[in-house]
């Protein structure tokens, strides 16, 4: 089973979980820029974080055989931080550009803050000048409320519905976002947000169009093998290989190929591959023999 | 940069691009900006070089004109190793009327891995300014090889830049051991060979000793650049290469060992040309003995 991952902060995890990720049938993730566990307090940080999502943890991911791609954006937290906001916001452009930047994501709401809103719909603004698709985060708490004002700040923007992915859903969204015509994302986790089995069920209920799943695996209590791990309840419950593929490949990489930046047939293949290569120095190697695994 | 100065390379690389983005709306509105705005529109418009005009070679092969800056001499390009998106980081520089050493280096750290290897690959063509000096640092601090290959390799900046502000003969050293150590051919830096020193063959022998000792190949060039400066121990070592298993071992140790004089060593050149199979090298080590001899 091919598996494009579109939601993992890769940044948050050891080199093993790409090897685990690769051995499970993960041949693309998808890394949305987010928060890191501590508030940052300058600009700089954030250009560091972005710099390696470009630079490093392409690499990191290319020696496993895995594409990597990932989204820029000030994510919701971070929009209500008056020492951070304004100046990401400006720097944001230059990334938007990359080759493996796309689309803008995390934005959207965590606390429901006007200024939250404010540095969303720029964000949409940046979406629809680069031509990308949007990854929206939507809140933790008070999600329904939440989830209704950030689907009304996307149409209030005019981006394509089409282009918009909402994420971190459940039961109570699922509606929603399906009358909407955005795409529904879920993250499933070994505690929180959404579990294998509830996944299991939404799918024999709703099917699979429009829709994606996802680990969002980080640095707290998560596990990158959260979509193989629900590929495999999928199929146990009864739920045809092709119709899962359509989950976890042909929706995800249809999505994200909206950017233009890649080429779905180069998905078919691995990213060229040479374990000997190093990035700044760092080989990432440990004393083996690059050409054995 | 000075009127005239670079003109056909210049003309090549502009005249190429223009073929590459004939009818290419973005690439117009692009060169208008960074005319336009400066240094302060690049940020955004190198991501989009490569993506969007592509990185198929221009061609136009081996250049040499005068410098563009102080440093006097020539300019030596090898176009063939320039992609459209080169050339296109090229003229965009060129459109911003300054470009101040953080900028440069501010394409560098923030772009990706193909904005980073334009901006190197740029700097050939350019003259030689602290921002330029800066990015060497860069280089050498990176093992990306093909970061270091852009900057160092197929044109001749390292050699028409040193002695410009901080970037001395140590630095140069410093670079050609990285590339021996990348296992980069001495052909594709251009002017490297003038800068031979003897602390350069000291370096590349000490390098090609540890080498030995691990069981590991030796950068194929040594012989032929300790040799253009030798220093103790490189006759031993260039004798030891004559009876080297490998023929092309052999051949670079008797080509070396032309620019010597040691007349005394003379019955044992003669010994080896006796036994010697190989033609060519027969023939390098018949010339060196008649030079010896004639001393």
């Amino acid at each position: 089973m091919r598996i494009f991952e579109p939601h993992a902060h890769m940044f948050s995890r050891i080199t093993d979980d790409y090897e685990r990720m690769a051995l499970s049938g993960v041949r693309a993730i998808l890394e949305p820029a987010f928060w890191l566990g501590q508030n940052r307090t300058s600009v700089g940080s954030f250009i560091d974080y972005f710099d390696t999502l470009v630079g490093w943890e392409r690499f990191r991911a290319r020696q496993w055989g895995i594409h990597h791609f990932c989204g820029m954006a000030l994510n919701p937290r971070e929009a209500n931080d008056p020492r951070v906001n304004k100046d990401v916001l400006e720097i944001l452009p230059r990334y938007l550009e990359k080759d493996s930047v796309i689309c803008v994501g995390e934005i959207g709401l965590d606390d429901i803050t006007p200024i939250e809103e404010e540095c969303f719909s720029a964000q949409l603004e940046l979406a629809r000048k680069h031509e990308l698709p949007v990854l929206v985060h939507t809140p933790h708490r008070d999600k329904k409320r939440g989830f209704e004002r950030s689907l009304a700040i996307v149409k209030e923007s005019g981006i394509a519905l089409e282009r918009v992915l909402l994420d971190h859903g459940n039961e109570e969204t699922i509606k929603i976002t399906r009358d909407s015509g955005c795409w529904a994302g879920f993250s499933i986790y070994p505690h929180t947000k959404m579990d294998v089995d509830r996944m299991v069920t939404i799918v024999q209920q709703y099917g699979v169009e429009g829709m994606m799943i996802n680990s969002a695996a980080d640095w707290g209590v998560s596990d990158p093998l959260r979509v193989p791990r629900t590929c495999l309840a999928l199929e146990l419950a009864g739920v045809e290989r092709d119709v899962i593929e359509q989950l976890v490949w042909r929706n995800p990489v249809g999505f994200f190929a909206q950017s233009g930046r890649f080429d779905p047939a180069d998905l078919e293949r691995p990213p060229n591959v040479d374990r000997r290569e190093t990035f700044d120095g760092n080989s990432v190697l440990r004393g083996q023999d690059p050409g054995r695994y | 940069m000075a009127d005239g100065a670079n003109a056909n390379a210049i003309a090549v690389v502009e005249r190429r691009l223009a073929e590459a983005t004939a009818d290419n709306g973005w690439w117009r509105e692009a060169l208008d900006r960074a005319t336009r705005e400066g240094a302060a529109a690049l940020p955004v418009l190198f991501p989009a070089l490569a993506r969007r005009l592509g990185r198929g070679l221009i061609g136009g092969g081996r250049t040499a004109e005068p410098s563009p800056d102080a440093t006097g001499g020539e300019v030596l390009v090898d176009l063939d190793v320039w992609r459209v998106c080169d050339a296109a980081g090229f003229v965009l520089l060129r459109a911003c009327t300054a470009i101040t050493s953080e900028q440069a280096v501010d394409l560098f750290l923030h772009g990706d891995f193909e904005e980073r290897t334009i901006v190197m690959r740029a700097h050939a063509l350019r003259p030689v300014d602290p921002g330029t000096i800066a990015l060497f640092g860069e280089a050498q601090r990176t093992n990306t090889s093909t970061h270091f290959e852009a900057l160092c390799c197929d044109h001749n900046l390292p050699a028409r830049a040193c002695g410009v502000a901080d970037f001395g003969i140590d630095d140069v050293n410093r670079m050609v051991v990285k590339a021996a150590f990348m296992d980069l051919p001495l052909a594709r830096m251009f002017g490297v060979e003038e800068h031979a020193n003897a602390e350069l063959s000291r370096m590349l022998q000490d390098l090609a000793t540890e080498r030995e000792a691990a069981g590991r190949t030796v950068w194929q060039d040594t012989d032929r650049l300790v040799g253009l400066a030798p220093t103790r121990g490189t006759l031993l070592r260039l004798l030891g290469g004559l009876e080297h298993g490998s023929d092309g071992r052999r051949l670079r140790a008797a080509e070396a060992l032309a620019r010597q004089s040691a007349p005394d060593l003379l019955p044992l050149i003669e010994d080896r040309i006796a036994r010697e199979r190989v033609d060519a090298i027969r023939a390098q080590l018949t010339q060196l003995a008649g030079k010896w001899k004639g001393s």
